[in-house]
């Protein structure tokens, strides 16, 4: 790894448990009562490796990252239990949530240009995260950013620091919400459908650099998508969600040759493939 | 020589963008759609695929006849719709109809259901044989609806809802083709994968042709029989289905074809025995 | 940028020129003949001619537009010999009625009406933005209904009201305030203030409603923006967030506002300066709509348009760099 922060970096022991999530339940109120979003959520996430979050829209996938975040919409209450490194974070004030946020669980988000703030070069938004947990000089959080940055392998990178996030590409902004997110080399990355918004060949490098940057760093990661294609190669576990309730969990080679639950095997069948392999297994295996 | 519905020669779209007046200086011109070219047999299905700015949008446009191309020819059912006005137009638009992506968008939240399917029958002039009420639950019906839900208003059904209804308005005049722009992009899979069935069936009944407009070229091997892959305002390739996803020839279509992210075949095939094991104990 | 700067200069001239036509135009034809005016009520149809003559009114429309416009760049002279009146560049016209230039008229009262403009922006934006924040970030709250309400008697209750209303609750009942007098800031200070306080709060409290809605909508739909929940993702402090995140974009849009509001009043308030006797551009307006003194209205007119075509160029190209979008070229 070329990071030379100034900060030590310990690599987290691979299979070690770095995310304990127990029973989490997210409530919201509404006129006709309390609605629970995501309902007796339960899962774990080890060091170094991804745990795939899968489900169509409404499924609560968004909210279960959002309240391990701590950032739960107006109104939103998370119940039950989530542990980072055997720490609880739920029931933390606000202000302890902030130390977590960035340093200790970091996030991507779907739409990478409107997830960058427009007004700002993309090097201020970087170092702005780096020096929100560790202070320094704005010196030092340049290198940190131009670093981060071409680890993320954006060419050039000491100049297009200063550029402007409508100055770049899909593909390319997404690499800097990926910057941010490491630049502080959190435990935990949460990426929620990091590469929906992008061409299939540019998620296709977005994917091959998280997993890169995956083995280098030895971050755990929770990476949230409706797309069971992409979770199938990015996940070593998968959870699969329906309106809000978890309805199957296993390894990923479980989940996808012997799925247990009927949704699962639904949403395998309504898969298009660009491979029909279906059409001629059938043939082969009556 | 099969036997074309639509024919495309050489279209070619340039859009010209103009100084604002204020800060930005002078003209520039970008060629959205360079000389495409293509042809829909009548009663199948021609899918376009392509990346963000290939230029697929542009020329499902210029196929719906909703913008003008710069140069090129349309031909539609054996008549020059390139210059189409007035009632030459009115009766290419009761032939063609479009159906968009974002159901919700394109649905008129103020309207009823029966006015909506409606539109397009009022604005052609046409009114059914039967009465309007009975063909707006013949479409309900045949678009997997309750006809008894026509009085509801766009907000009170669900996207796969919402697209079975655009879907309904399409077919309310007739239509001999009809232009899917992403149609099922903003669809969840489970529900998508409904609304590719229900279009099959459609054009096995009522003997449509579509232009199926995608993004994401698996939906595309579901539903085409031929195929154009769009790069930069071209197409770089187009044929027959599975010759286009199982021997593609440029380099732009095989680079796409490697990026689709698939499921372990390993895994795909055990599951598949799992199910068929299943299915005979059952 | 220079370059596109003197096209937009060039633009707006052309665009003054044909303000200065069209309402040399609605005066030619519209309005009754100076000469009548200047003569009096004994007047002969022989004298009324002298006059016209006297003053050019005699030539032809264009002739007299040409007078007219060229009298702003050279300065020009009514008539001839000893009764010849001399009107010194920029001469944006003679009023008969007083018998003073009318660019001398306009900038003997323009400290009034820059005093009155800078003190209420001052207020309104101070009071805008913080009570449109206020309400944004307090959104459902007392505070927020507050504000809001406050905002839309703002915007509903007439100037002239609330002007009346102030100064019988001030002045007349509380007797918090003396009695509005024209004194220079350096005669008197504190009367000096106290005189404008009342005319910059009824002024600022019109704009202070409509810009703290506009701000409120603005930083609302702001917070909802991604990049806000980016930015609490990265551990933020509460206050950056908001400050450095929130501000800018909501406060951006309303550069463009400003700048066109503060030239509207830079060209006078007419009403308020009215209701409160200040003698500024506004009241001067309005007196001499009273007394159909055409050419200082003319005078008063073109100002106004200038102040809002300069104000236009200033503003866009202030937004262009408040803007990366429209300052920088996408890649």
């Amino acid at each position: 790894m070329s990071l030379t922060a100034p900060r030590t970096i310990s690599i987290p022991v691979a299979g070690s448990t770095l995310l304990e999530v127990d029973h989490l339940t997210v409530t919201f109120p509404t006129s006709s009562g309390p609605v629970e979003v995501v309902k007796d959520a339960s899962f774990r996430v080890e060091s170094g490796d991804t745990l795939g979050i899968v489900g169509e829209s409404g499924s609560g996938k968004s909210m279960t990252s959002l309240a391990i975040m701590g950032l739960l919409p107006r109104g939103g209450t998370a119940t039950g239990s989530i542990r980072l490194n055997g720490h609880e974070l739920l029931g933390r004030s606000d202000r302890e949530m902030r130390r977590v946020r960035g340093d200790k669980v970091a996030m991507v988000f779907q739409d990478p240009l409107s997830s960058l703030n427009p007004y700002y070069t993309v090097g201020l938004q970087i170092e702005e995260a780096y020096r929100a947990h560790n202070g320094g000089s704005r010196r030092d959080a340049r290198r940190v950013t131009i670093e981060a940055l071409e680890r993320v392998r954006i060419a050039d990178a000491s100049r297009r620091v200063d550029h402007y996030p409508h100055q770049f590409s899909g593909g390319m902004r997404q690499r800097i919400m990926i910057a941010m997110a490491l630049c502080l080399e959190p435990d935990l990355l949460i990426a929620d459908e990091p590469t929906t918004a992008l061409d299939v060949t540019v998620q296709a490098q977005i994917l091959e650099l998280l997993a890169d940057l995956q083995r280098e760093t030895g971050t755990g990661m929770i990476f949230i998508t409706h797309d069971l294609a992409v979770v199938s190669q990015v996940a070593q576990d998968v959870l699969v969600m329906k309106d809000g309730e978890q309805v199957e969990a296993g390894t990923a080679e479980q989940v996808f040759s012997n799925p247990r639950a009927a949704y699962t095997r639904a949403l395998l069948a309504a898969l298009p493939r660009i491979d029909d392999p279906f059409d001629e297994l059938k043939g082969t295996s009556r | 020589m099969t036997d074309a519905i639509l024919t495309a020669r050489h279209l070619t779209k340039q859009f010209t963008t103009r100084g604002d007046g204020a800060f930005i200086a002078g003209t520039s011109t970008f060629t959205a759609v360079d000389d495409v070219s293509f042809e829909v047999p009548r009663g199948r299905t021609l899918g376009i695929v392509g990346e963000s700015g290939s230029g697929k949008s542009t020329t499902a446009r210029i196929v719906a006849k909703l913008i003008d191309a710069t140069s090129g020819t349309l031909e539609f059912d054996g008549v020059d719709v390139t210059q189409a006005r007035g009632r030459a137009l009115a009766a290419f638009r009761s032939n063609v109809q479009v159906v968009f992506q974002d159901p919700f968008s394109s649905l008129n939240p103020r309207h009823t259901v029966e006015k909506i399917i409606t539109a397009p029958l009022d604005y052609q002039g046409i009114s059914p044989a039967g009465g309007k009420r009975a063909l707006v639950r013949e479409l309900l019906e045949r678009v997997g609806l309750n006809p008894d839900h026509a009085q509801r208003y766009p907000a009170q059904f669900s996207g796969g809802q919402a697209q079975r209804i655009g879907i309904a308005r399409a077919l309310a005049v007739s239509p001999k083709l009809v232009i899917c722009d992403e149609a099922v992009s903003a669809l969840d899979v489970s529900v998508q994968a409904k609304v590719i069935n229900l279009l099959n069936s459609l054009q096995a009944e009522l003997g449509l042709s579509y232009v199926f407009i995608a993004h994401d070229l698996a939906v595309v091997r579901q539903i085409a029989d031929t195929v154009a892959v769009m790069s930069r305002g071209r197409i770089v390739e187009q044929g027959d289905r599975d010759a286009i996803f199982e021997r593609p020839q440029h380099d732009y279509t095989k680079a796409l074809l490697a990026a689709v992210p698939k499921i372990d075949p390993e895994w795909e095939l055990r599951r598949a025995r799992m199910l068929a094991e299943e299915g005979a104990g059952a | 940028m220079a370059i596109t700067i003197l096209r937009r200069l060039l633009a707006a001239v052309g665009v003054l020129l044909l303000i200065s036509l069209f309402t040399f135009m609605i005066f030619f034809w519209l309005s009754p003949d100076p000469a009548v005016q200047i003569c009096g009520k004994t007047c002969t149809p022989e004298r009324i001619d002298q006059i016209r003559s006297q003053l050019g009114l005699d030539l032809p429309f264009w002739q007299q537009y040409w007078q007219f416009l060229s009298g702003i760049f050279t300065g020009r002279t009514y008539g001839e010999g000893a009764a010849a009146i001399t009107c010194a560049a920029p001469c944006l016209g003679f009023s008969f009625q007083t018998n003073e230039s009318v660019t001398d008229m306009i900038v003997a009262r323009m400290p009034v009406s820059v005093t009155l403009a800078v003190g209420a922006a001052a207020l309104w934006l101070l009071a805008g933005i913080g009570g449109g924040l206020l309400s944004a970030v307090k959104q459902g709250t007392g505070w927020d209904r507050a504000v809001m309400t406050t905002a839309l008697a703002g915007i509903s209750l007439p100037n002239y009201f609330v002007a009346l209303l102030l100064q019988y609750l001030l002045v007349v009942q509380l007797r918090w305030l003396p009695f509005p007098q024209s004194v220079t800031f350096t005669e008197d200070p504190l009367l000096w203030f106290q005189s404008y306080l009342m005319p910059w709060l009824v002024l600022a409290f019109g704009y202070a409603a409509m810009y703290s809605r506009i701000v409120r909508t603005n930083v609302i739909d702001t917070l909802g923006q991604n990049f806000m929940r980016t930015a609490k993702a990265k551990g933020l402090d509460a206050p950056v967030v908001l400050r450095r995140h929130a501000l800018r974009p909501s406060l951006t849009p309303v550069v463009t506002l400003f700048g066109m509001d503060f030239a509207g009043l830079l060209g006078g308030a007419l009403i308020t300066e009215t209701v409160f006797g200040l003698n500024g551009v506004g009241k001067l307006t309005a007196d001499s709509i009273a007394k159909n003194d055409q050419p200082v209205i003319m005078g008063v007119t073109l100002l106004a348009a200038a102040l809002v075509v300069v104000a236009n160029i200033l503003v866009d190209v202030t937004y262009t760099y408040l803007d990366p979008r429209v300052r920088v070229k996408s890649a």
